[in-house]
């Protein structure tokens, strides 16, 4: 036991005299979690807050192209300029390409009649057969495909939303001259759906912290991939190691002491990026996290966790022969599972392709487990089908290590 | 004859395509120091590195006679200590945090580590930096510091590899001195050098190999007698290794 205790506090000194090593392991992943939720709730924040400058041509000057610049100017998604001067729909799409605006709306000529026709065709079996002109909408090519789908959803709905009114206005007028003394009398519109997460915290709704702080915890626990691997390879050029290797039994400890300080590593990992969801990210306006209620299985994921990495950081460690192929190799295969993983984008958003390989990767499982376990409060039981693979990673990749260290020896 | 027996050794790495080490064979007595002198790359480390067990050998025996009784080298590993030639230490850990971690690992009692380690820190001249990282010493005090690693747990028998290479003749002289002290004391020294003058004056018995094999062996005197025309150890080893570089 004191050989074990002895291991693992050389191990912690020269980590602690390590500042390279210590900014990589605590600080950068923490400045990763603040810059990249910031950034993705701001993103997030500007779909809902963005107005796009817009302005409208008007070519019918009847009453349905009024309604709809009266509805595009009352949007929250658009800034109408109502004194643009351009005369036709040709010098509104300059303007747009000279990015004078984002949106460019063109109401062909005779549209309001058009769609007056259509309605009464209804009544005549031949709506179907009236052709309406087209609005045309113009957009900056700059501007992000995102951003593209929303303001081609808000003028879809608000020329829906007119075409209806139109429809319905016209379909009443019809109706009271077929019966003047019938009572017609249009309901007001209201909503038909509400909508809500099915969480178990419904308070709580799911923000981008939630989904960052477990993900970029995942990538710094498997990021000590590199002071480990760093670690392992100055031991065996310095020859600590193989002094070790001479002196009999000293591997368990030697070994063990590295997964005592390396698992400790993750655990305060975990515990700074927490704090940070918790008390520092909704201070800068991002939303905080929600531990769940269930620190058991909270526990047992950190530490599953944190074994994969380590074990992870020590077959880089041993198999890489300088610095250079360890940094290389680990930072890329690091950046890689993160990929894949669901880190860097969440699963549900990735092409069908990546979502099928998704499960490959160690920090998916971690990242499933966290988020369950953060969203949908799941318990031990549940999180079950995360913790054996994590635990079938950490066995194999272990073995490995192991054997390696062994031929080292016999080499 | 008491001691160590290393009997047709024979070691080829992979991917080599001569061995290392062939067909060698030394004996060596107990409480003595024992010189394995060669050029570059004749096979003194890889022997030592078998003997010490970091290296398995692909033939032979190595094994501790006392009496009629036959003792595995790998079964008596905590009896060695070893030297390796390069500084095994950590540098960003003080001179004390070094030894009192190998110490520790050899599972040697706190308060006897302690009173080992300032002993032997006072009697290399390392005690007033015991407190200091050992990437701040000099190339002496890191060989010395390194020389101490190796003996915390009272080795019976001391594998060196090289240990006074690139120090000043000061360290030299401290290293060379206690080597010596140890030999009183009863510990079987094996030692490898590139400094024949100081194998001359230390050693009890030199075997000078090259190419893995053994090509004379003997005491100083005992190989000066054998070789009339030389008039040292340095003519001898020029004599039997040849002139030609080995890189």
């Amino acid at each position: 036991m004191r050989r074990l205790l002895e291991s693992t506090r050389k191990e912690l000194l020269i980590l602690l005299r390590d500042p390279v090593g210590m900014l990589v392991i605590f600080i950068m992943p923490l400045l990763f979690l603040l810059v990249i939720t910031l950034l993705q709730d701001n993103t997030l924040k500007s779909f809902r807050e963005t107005k796009f400058s817009a302005a409208i041509v008007n070519l019918d000057s009847d009453s349905i192209g009024e309604k709809l610049h009266c509805a595009m100017r009352n949007s929250r998604y658009f800034e109408i300029d109502c004194d643009h001067g351009l005369a036709d729909g040709q010098a509104l799409r300059q303007a747009v390409l000279d990015e004078k605006y984002k949106v460019g709306v063109i109401i062909p000529k005779g549209f309001d009649d058009a769609i007056r026709a259509r309605t009464e065709g209804i009544f005549q079996d031949a709506g179907n057969t009236v052709e309406i002109p087209e609005i045309q909408i113009v957009i900056d090519p700059m501007i992000w495909t995102s951003f593209r789908y929303i303001i081609e959803l808000s003028i879809d709905r608000l020329v829906m939303e007119i075409e209806r009114e139109s429809m319905l206005s016209a379909s009443t007028d019809i109706l009271r001259q077929v019966a003047p003394d019938a009572k017609i009398e249009l309901p007001e519109p209201v909503p038909l759906y509400s909508i809500g997460y099915a969480s178990p915290n419904p308070d709580i709704p799911p923000n981008s912290s939630q989904q960052n702080v477990p993900a970029w915890t995942l990538f710094a626990m498997f990021f000590i991939a590199l002071p480990l691997a760093g670690n392992l390879i100055r031991e065996r050029s310095d020859g600590c190691f193989q002094r070790l290797l001479i002196i009999p039994g000293s591997m368990t400890y030697y070994l063990g002491g590295k997964f005592i300080v390396y698992i400790g590593v993750c655990v305060v990992q975990f515990c700074l990026m927490a704090l940070v969801g918790l008390y520092l990210l909704p201070v800068l306006g991002a939303g905080a996290i929600h531990l769940g209620t269930h620190p058991l299985a909270l526990i047992v994921t950190i530490v599953s966790a944190a074994a994969a990495a380590t074990a992870f950081g020590m077959l880089i460690g041993v198999f890489a022969r300088t610095f250079e192929q360890a940094s290389l190799a680990g930072a890329f295969s690091v950046v890689i599972l993160s990929a894949i993983g669901g880190i860097i984008v969440p699963v549900y958003a990735m092409p069908s392709f990546f979502r099928k390989i998704a499960f490959l990767s160690p920090l998916n499982w971690g990242q499933e487990a966290f988020l369950a376990i953060f969203i949908r409060d799941a318990g031990f039981q549940l999180l079950l089908p995360q913790f054996i693979p994590l635990w079938i990673f950490f066995g194999i990749v272990f073995a490995v290590s192991l054997y390696r260290l062994h031929h080292t020896r016999n080499d | 004859m008491n001691g160590i027996h290393i009997e047709n050794i024979v070691k080829t790495y992979r991917k080599a395509t001569v061995p290392a080490v062939n067909r060698l064979s030394l004996h060596i007595r107990e409480h003595e120091i024992y010189g394995l002198l060669g050029p570059n790359g004749a096979g003194k480390t890889t022997t030592l590195s078998m003997l010490s067990g970091l290296l398995r050998h692909d033939e032979g025996q190595f094994y501790y006679q006392n009496g009629d009784r036959k003792t595995d080298i790998a079964k008596m590993r905590e009896k060695l200590g070893v030297v390796p030639q390069n500084i095994a230490l950590y540098p960003t850990l003080t001179a004390r945090e070094n030894l009192w971690f190998f110490g520790s690992m050899h599972g040697v009692e706190p308060g006897e580590l302690r009173r080992r380690i300032d002993g032997l820190l006072e009697l290399m001249g390392l005690a007033s930096v015991a407190e200091k990282p050992m990437r701040t010493f000099s190339g002496g005090m890191k060989r010395r510091l390194n020389l101490i690693a190796g003996l915390l747990h009272n080795p019976e028998i001391l594998l060196l590899d090289e240990p006074t290479a690139g120090v000043d003749v000061q360290s030299r002289n401290v290293i060379l001195e206690f080597l010596a002290g140890l030999k009183k004391q009863g510990t079987t020294v094996i030692y490898t050098s590139h400094y024949l003058d100081e194998a001359e004056r230390l050693c009890d018995h030199i075997c000078i190999i090259d190419q893995g094999r053994s090509i004379a062996t003997g005491s100083p005197k005992e190989l000066l007698a054998a070789n009339a025309d030389c008039s040292d150890l340095y003519d001898i080893f020029l004599k039997i290794t040849g002139k030609e570089l080995r890189d």
